[in-house]
């Protein structure tokens, strides 16, 4: 099933759509939340938190590039478990709850801040990797938002693994320089 | 904003980009790893796996193997059973157990016999006998299960047609793992009784035999148990001390544990005083061997990495302590593959280890003051990047 049927699916609130996009999409999503969860269990409460996810924003939104949302759902997930997960452990018990309590009162102005500084470096990001050839796209990309291991994307570009690595690295520097001049660092 | 930050500002990224970095078939990407696809394959574990995945492959290679060796076993029982039936006579294989060197010959022509009747019944090995034909003869399976030479005959049978005489040099190809001859003669003693006595590794005969081609993956996990500084053997059930490793008494195991079980060592070398109290002092033994050393340190250290930073919330001191050379496998598997929002923090921690290991081989030229100083200047880094990161 294709990317239109299964949003037409979503759109008629038919619950085919999860089983649908379980199909088509759960290995992916799967592999993406493990890189960065490590853990099976979690990885797969993750999956499923997307798939609920996708049910509550489907409609209204229609996204253009299906395989882009989902993923990037995954991704946000893990990288809210991950979070959470290291606030809680040292301590962080009693003041993480305090916290979240606050979070739920408190006005959005922070939120709006910090929406917008991390739209504008968004779309920085966005700027610096139009500047960059495909292959080298492509290499940050897997690294740093699939979270691949410089031997996974050897494997997969037909690169030698320490290509990789040396094309990160100057990749990084390059980022620096970029956000540097952008003063958003 | 932290390099956390930052990962987390790429949710903004372009799906146009995701899309293309993702190629053109989403199917490349569902490489999620299947730890039952392990069954029946060499390689059992790969580095780019999760570390849980690898953990849970681990266990099913031991299952596998151990369900190889029931069912070469009984092929052992089966053969034997086939040959009684078409001879009708009776054999010393059976009965002797531990046969004498100078009657090793009669239970090898045995086989070769047998081996020429199985081939000419059905030209099929071992492996590819039914099921019906093992457990027709499971009670007799006692008869051999202590005989190494029912074993290896059975596994040379199964790699060819032609049974090729028992030497050392044979018996040392068969027991290992991979297909290489043993160089030296302390590799075929320590391989052959390892045939002759372990479980897995007469598990692992069958594969050897049964596969032409070593597996690769084995040399990284000896490499990695080569490289593991424990010596304590899988005990499971094993008691150990109540509160191991928390000599702080909050009732959990962190680096401050660590940090003043090192003082403890350091402190008991330098000039025989103890830093903790007599009470506490069991619980600094943490590999429970009976010595407090270094390598209570680094273990204790390999086990906070394990618990708090690779995140095995599940893994309990009890079960560490039973497992201790699984976990230092696990534990070096885990550090070739960190994720990028650990890279910074591991720096650190394994920059704790290397004091520790550093101490431990005796070659470093810190004093006792400077070592104590680094070593909580280095515990204190990690914990205010925890600080960063909440």
């Amino acid at each position: 099933m294709d990317d239109a049927s299964i949003i037409a699916l979503y759109f008629a609130r038919d619950e085919h759509a999860i089983r649908e996009t379980a199909d088509r999409f759960g290995p992916a999503c799967m592999t993406n939340a493990m890189r960065i969860l490590g853990c099976r269990e979690e990885a797969e409460e993750c999956v499923n938190d997307t798939y609920f996810e996708l049910w509550r924003t489907i409609p209204p939104q229609r996204p253009e590039h299906l395989t882009a949302f989902i993923l990037t759902i995954v991704r946000h997930l893990a990288m809210n478990r991950i979070k959470h997960k290291q606030a809680k452990k040292r301590g962080g018990g009693s003041v993480q709850l305090a916290l979240e309590e606050l979070d739920n009162i408190l006005p959005a102005e922070d939120d709006v801040q910090g929406q917008t500084e991390k739209n504008l470096t968004a779309e920085a990001i966005n700027r610096f990797l139009a500047t960059l050839p495909k292959d080298q796209r492509i290499i940050f990309l897997r690294r740093y938002w699939h979270f691949q291991s410089a031997k996974e994307i050897a494997s997969a570009l037909g690169l030698t693994e320490s290509n990789v690595r040396v094309t990160l690295m100057r990749l990084r520097t390059k980022l620096k320089e970029y956000l540097e001049k952008e003063d958003l660092l | 904003m932290n390099s956390f930050e930052f990962l987390q500002k790429l949710d903004g990224i372009s799906p146009e980009f995701i899309e293309e970095s993702l190629g053109t078939d989403i199917s490349e990407h569902a490489a999620v790893p299947q730890i039952f696809a392990a069954v029946g394959s060499a390689e059992t574990v790969r580095s780019t796996d999760p570390p849980d995945i690898k953990a849970k492959r681990g266990i099913l290679h031991t299952a596998v193997s151990y369900i190889s060796l029931a069912a070469c076993l009984v092929v052992a029982v089966g053969a034997a059973f086939l040959f009684h039936n078409l001879h009708g006579h009776n054999t010393d294989l059976l009965e002797s157990s531990t046969p004498d060197p100078a009657e090793t010959t009669q239970p090898l022509v045995t086989v070769t016999a047998l081996q020429t009747d199985l081939a000419q019944q059905s030209e099929t090995t071992h492996s590819t006998v039914t099921y019906t034909q093992i457990t027709s003869v499971v009670s007799d399976a006692e008869f051999t299960a202590d005989s190494s030479l029912g074993t290896l005959n059975i596994t040379e049978l199964s790699a060819d047609n032609t049974l090729p005489e028992r030497t050392e040099a044979t018996d040392a190809v068969i027991s290992g793992n991979e297909t290489e001859t043993a160089d030296t003669p302390d590799e075929q003693t320590e391989t052959e009784t390892a045939a002759e006595t372990t479980v897995e590794t007469t598990a692992e005969i069958t594969t050897a035999a049964s596969e032409t081609e070593a597996p690769e993956q084995t040399t990284e996990n000896t490499e990695a148990t080569t490289s593991a500084p424990e010596t304590t053997h899988s005990e499971p059930h094993k008691q150990i001390t109540p509160g191991l490793g928390d000599l702080d008494g909050d009732g959990l195991i962190t680096e401050a544990d660590t940090a003043i079980l090192y003082c403890t060592i350091a402190r008991e070398s330098c000039n025989g005083k103890r830093f903790i109290s007599e009470e506490l002092f069991p619980r600094a033994d943490f590999n429970q061997d009976g010595n407090v050393t270094y390598a209570d340190q680094i273990c204790a250290t390999r086990y906070i990495a394990l618990y708090w930073y690779i995140g095995y919330r599940n893994l309990s001191v009890e079960k560490y302590i039973a497992d201790l050379n699984m976990y230092n496998q696990l534990y070096l598997m885990s550090v070739q593959d960190l994720p990028p929002e650990f890279g910074d923090l591991w720096q650190e921690a394994a920059f704790v280890l290397t004091i520790n290991e550093s101490a431990v081989s005796n070659t470093s030229e810190l004093t006792y003051e400077t070592r104590c100083e680094e070593s909580e200047a280095a515990l204190q880094t990690v914990r205010d990047e925890y600080q960063n990161m909440l």
